[in-house]
């Protein structure tokens, strides 16, 4: 059995070397996913690394991302067993680095390496232990006790001694070398291996010169340096595979630090941002999966987080009920909120699907199999076919990563060209996309696309408008609303033309 | 240190087959035994392999095979067409895939063998020589097992390779042979067993019996099992195996075989039994073989790259020759290995012809023209495919051939003298066998001493009867008689600047490179005409 630590998933690990899914890229940029890992990162570097990866790879079950909630729940209430595991495992790793620095070049090198290591990794696990049966014992969630149960079972008190005395041994291995070898080419010693040396002695038939010699000695005289040389490089050889063993032993105490680091180092990170949040007086949530069957969401004050983080000033957070609907469609003022209210969906999903909390007093949302965005780049309104192809070319690229359950998050896309066209043409892609399945929010301020859509009759649709007071002032609030084709504030849209006929003329 | 090692090493063996009994090889690959013997002539004329570019080739073949010396096989022209036919026909046989791999793997397995002889010419220390030589007669044994096994199955036409099959079989069934692999294998058995352990306490090494002591890293591996998250990372080092034993392992040998008495006493007595246990027949043919393999290796790539090679038609007394697709082999290989093109040439001397007279602009394929000439007549007579589609060609007695090159003598008046010495002594060697070729002799001197010198030797080369090439800027030599063909290098009409390598049968003008030139600025009767 392997000793292993499952704090974010009941029977697996995350491999911190996988790349992130594709198209992880565009979400970083699109939700401002950096923001949220800096304040996760409290200033450390790895678990900035770790928290990427970690939202990033959204969880797709209910049931992963409630035993993540269990953890999470946890490591709020007893934060300082969560801190002490973390500086454990810095500590092996930091400590070990210091020992190895320079590669060695020979067995005997490595092997007097691979045993300081040990020295220092061996009262690391004895410490881990007692951390483990401190406060964490009582923690109640899932992932919390199956660690705490692993660690009491695998490293109990007898199989500490143990290792104890192994390490012991590893100490005397630096003085005495038995080498078992079979006859090669030329009579050369070869298939050297290091044994475990034995008692058996001379008996003393054999000492009184009696019966046949069962071993033969020759000493290397302390000035012949060439026989010296030649024996240690005979020794080299016939420790390298055992060696190999020691400095893999080491390797895998340091390695299940490591995946200790990396566990904790996200609930640590989530922890970070958890008090960065309530420190903006923002209302903090746990979200509620709904199964896939039950598709859309619906909140409550829901925020975008990383607004919170980034603006000292109150942000408006929205109501919004969409329960059973596949396709979301918000027209309305420029600079309304729109976007922020599409990425603080986008982003309370992400959350959601990597078993955090949400910037919400409620958030429920079906889990997707993927989240995908495209938000547009560049100049909103501005007409090139340079952008165009560009952006299609992203459009592709992302409807390309969709399967069946997954989200799509819009932004203006086909706002390169004009309104015609790109509305004809994110019609039919968003169609399509509805009827393989998938689940599209969509900001757009083509009032023809939003009407043409109107009128899809597979899905259940809900519009959404950012709301506009009578005297023309922004809450940057959104709201239910059938999309107006006087939404787009016509002083904007003056100015676009008259930028548009003044480049015409030139 | 290989080569003096291993020729050491076969000469230790040789001599000791000779101690029992002188054994001529009983079969050649290179001409059939069993006919008139064949001396062969060898190209010895440095200046001539020089002048023909052959040096360059024959290094080329004989790299990495220094120790099978096969310098004189390349150099050595067969005298007669049987020969030629003998050798051609096993390059036949080598072109069956199975049959050339059949004989590589033969080839490496021998040199194994000759590096083990090697190891023991060089070490005197009889646990370890006694190794060597056990293992060299199991690769003996097996090497030669296996080609006759591979040999029985594949379809042979050569008398040399059917010759060898032959003797294979008869050498591999004697109950000598089998009483050697079955000894050797016994021995090797016992060896096997021996297990020992050698225990260093600082500077004290103790040698033991084995007793089953428990694996360290095991152990470790199965204490530690339980941290391991992934594929396990590998801490082997590189170790250099040093080629000899140490002083330490040397020691640490006697003690096991002071251990294991048993085994080690059977090594040395099999020794001294065996001693020069390789046939000599085999290590001549295995020699042989490295002549065929070497050349095959060597025009591989050149085929690979489309280049074709044909087996010619020889005859001692051909009166005229014609080849399609010639090319220089060792440009070729140079040409090749940089991924260029190589371009051939047709000729052909029929009826009264005699003499190519070849000229044209320079760098323009002359010379190697002249030289792909030469080599074919040299390859022929090696009884190698040679660079070609078609080609039939004489087998000559002698190649003579005179180059002019510029470092010789500075002064402009020795290198007339010499050149003059030179062709004296040609004329005196030719025969109506021999073939001829002069590039640019008496270049040094006047036109007009060049034209009278150049004629009289041209005269004196067709009254002689001799088949040649004569690279000349004297364009009058390629009309001199009815016994001359003109052959022209030519250039890119559309950029005189190309150089096409491409030498045609065509009448000297000397104005085709002027005319092409003109052309490109525009200055032709047609192009003023027209404007």
């Amino acid at each position: 059995m392997v000793l292993t630590v499952h704090l974010l998933y009941p029977d697996r690990g995350l491999d911190p070397k996988t790349d992130p899914p594709p198209g992880s890229a565009d979400l970083e940029a699109d939700l401002g996913l950096d923001g949220i890992w800096k304040a996760m990162a409290g200033g450390d570097p790895f678990v900035l690394d770790v928290a990427r990866r970690v939202t990033l790879h959204s969880l797709t079950t209910e049931e992963v991302i409630r035993y993540r909630q269990g953890v999470l729940r946890d490591c709020l209430a007893d934060q300082k067993s969560f801190e002490e595991l973390y500086s454990l495992a810095v500590a092996a790793i930091e400590g070990d680095r210091r020992i190895w620095g320079l590669a060695s070049r020979r067995p005997a090198h490595a092997l007097r390496r691979a045993t300081q290591s040990l020295d220092l990794l061996l009262p690391l696990l004895r410490r881990l232990r007692q951390v483990i049966e401190g406060s964490m014992s009582g923690l109640p969630s899932a992932g919390v006790r199956s660690m705490v149960s692993a660690v009491r079972s695998d490293l109990d008190d007898a199989y500490l001694a143990g290792l104890d005395s192994c390490v012991q041994g590893l100490h005397r291995l630096s003085e005495t070398q038995s080498i078992s070898a079979r006859l090669g080419p030329g009579n050369q010693g070869t298939e050297l291996e290091l044994r475990v040396p034995s008692a058996t002695r001379v008996g003393w038939a054999e000492r009184l010169g009696l019966g046949e010699r069962s071993q033969y000695s020759f000493q290397i005289a302390p000035r012949d340096d060439a026989g010296l040389q030649a024996l240690a490089d005979l020794v080299d050889r016939g420790i390298n595979s055992g060696v190999e063993a020691v400095a893999q032993a080491a390797d895998h105490v340091l390695d299940f630090f490591s995946v200790l680091r990396f566990e904790v180092g996200f609930y640590l990170g989530c922890r970070n941002l958890h008090r960065a949040l309530s420190d903006a007086g923002t209302s903090l949530c746990w979200p509620e999966p709904l199964s896939s069957e039950e598709p859309g969401l619906r909140c409550r004050a829901l925020v975008d987080a990383g607004l919170v983080l980034r603006a000292p000033s109150p942000v408006v957070g929205n109501d919004i009920d969409a329960t059973g609907c596949r396709l979301l469609v918000v027209t309305g003022a420029n600079s309304g909120g729109k976007s922020t209210f599409l990425r603080s969906v986008g982003l309370a999903q992400l959350m959601l699907q990597a078993g955090m909390f949400v910037a919400a007093d409620s958030f429920a949302a079906m889990v997707a199999t993927s989240v995908q965005s495209h938000f547009v780049r560049g100049e909103e309104g501005e007409v090139d076919t340079g952008r165009l192809d560009n952006d299609l070319a992203r459009l592709a690229e992302a409807v390309g990563r969709l399967n069946r359950g997954a989200l799509l998050l819009l932004n203006e896309p086909l706002s390169a060209t004009n309104e015609r066209e790109g509305s004809e043409i994110a019609r039919q892609v968003i169609s399509a996309l509805l009827e393989e399945g998938v689940t599209v929010i969509l900001v757009t301020h083509f009032f023809t696309l939003a009407t043409a859509l109107r009128g899809t009759p597979t899905v259940p649709v809900l519009h959404l408008i950012a709301e506009r007071l009578a005297d023309g002032r922004r809450t940057y609030r959104i709201r239910v609303g059938d999309p107006m084709p006087s939404a787009f504030g016509s002083d904007l849209l003056a100015r676009f033309e008259l930028v548009g006929e003044a480049g015409r003329q030139t | 240190m290989l080569t003096a090692g291993a020729t050491q090493g076969s000469a230790g063996v040789g001599a000791a087959a000779r101690g029992g009994e002188a054994r001529p090889p009983a079969l050649s690959l290179l001409q059939d035994l069993s006919g008139p013997f064949d001396p062969g002539h060898l190209e010895s004329d440095s200046d001539t392999l020089d002048d023909l570019g052959l040096s360059q080739v024959v290094d080329g073949l004989t790299k990495g095979r220094e120790d099978w010396d096969l310098r004189p096989l390349f150099l050595t022209r067969a005298t007669s067409v049987a020969t030629v036919r003998y050798r051609q026909a096993v390059f036949r046989d080598l072109e069956n895939e199975q049959v050339a791999d059949a004989m590589v793997g033969f080839c490496r397995s021998m040199t194994g063998y000759r590096e083990l002889l090697g190891r023991i010419a060089r070490r005197r220390h009889a646990p370890q020589q006694g190794a060597w030589f056990l293992e060299a007669a199991e690769v003996y044994c097996s090497a030669l097992r296996e080609l006759a096994c591979q040999l029985e199955t594949l379809e042979l036409d050569s008398a040399g390779l059917l010759g060898w099959r032959d003797f294979l079989l008869g050498l591999t069934t004697s109950t000598q042979f089998s009483d050697l692999a079955r000894e050797a294998a016994s021995i090797r058995e016992q060896l096997d067993r021996v297990q020992y352990l050698v225990e260093v306490v600082g500077a004290r090494v103790t040698v033991r019996r084995f007793m089953g002591e428990a694996d360290y890293g095991e152990e470790l591996r199965a204490m530690f099992a339980r941290f391991q998250q992934g594929e396990a990372r590998s801490h082997l080092f590189q170790l250099r195996v040093p080629p000899a034993l140490s002083v330490v392992e040397e020691r640490v040998l006697d003690l096991v075989a002071r251990l294991f008495p048993e085994p080690f006493a059977e090594v040395q007595r099999f020794w001294s039994v065996h001693r020069g246990f390789a046939d000599p027949t085999v290590l001549a043919v295995e020699r042989e073989l490295q002549f065929y393999l070497s050349y095959r290796e060597f025009i591989e790539p050149l085929r690979r790259a489309r280049l074709e090679f044909c087996y010619p038609h020889v005859e001692t007394d051909a009166r005229s020759e014609r080849v399609l697709g010639g090319f220089d082999l060792g440009l070729a290989v140079r040409l090749a290995q940089r991924g260029q093109q190589v371009v051939t040439n047709d000729f052909e001397l029929a009826g009264e012809e005699r003499l190519l007279i070849v000229s044209g602009p320079n760098q323009g394929g002359k010379t190697t023209l002249a030289r792909s000439f030469g080599q074919l007549h040299h390859l022929a007579g090696l009884g190698c495919p040679v660079p070609g589609r078609e080609a039939s060609l004489l087998l000559c007695d002698e190649l003579l051939t005179h180059f002019d090159r510029e470092e010789r003598l500075e002064d402009l008046r020795g290198r007339l003298e010499d050149d003059l010495a030179r062709v004296e002594e040609i004329l005196g060697r030719a025969t109506a066998r021999s073939v001829v070729i002069l590039n640019e002799t008496f270049g040094s001197a006047s036109l007009e001493d060049g034209r009278r010198l150049g004629e009289a030797v041209v005269e004196r080369l067709i009254d002689r009867g001799v088949l040649g090439v004569y690279v000349t800027f004297i364009e009058e030599l390629s009309s001199l008689s009815p016994a001359t063909v003109s052959m022209v290098s030519q250039v890119d009409p559309g950029d005189p600047a190309l150089r096409t390598f491409r030498v045609v049968r065509q009448q000297a003008d000397g104005l085709a490179y002027a005319m092409a030139l003109a052309e490109r600025h525009g200055l032709t009767y047609s192009q003023l005409k027209r404007s």
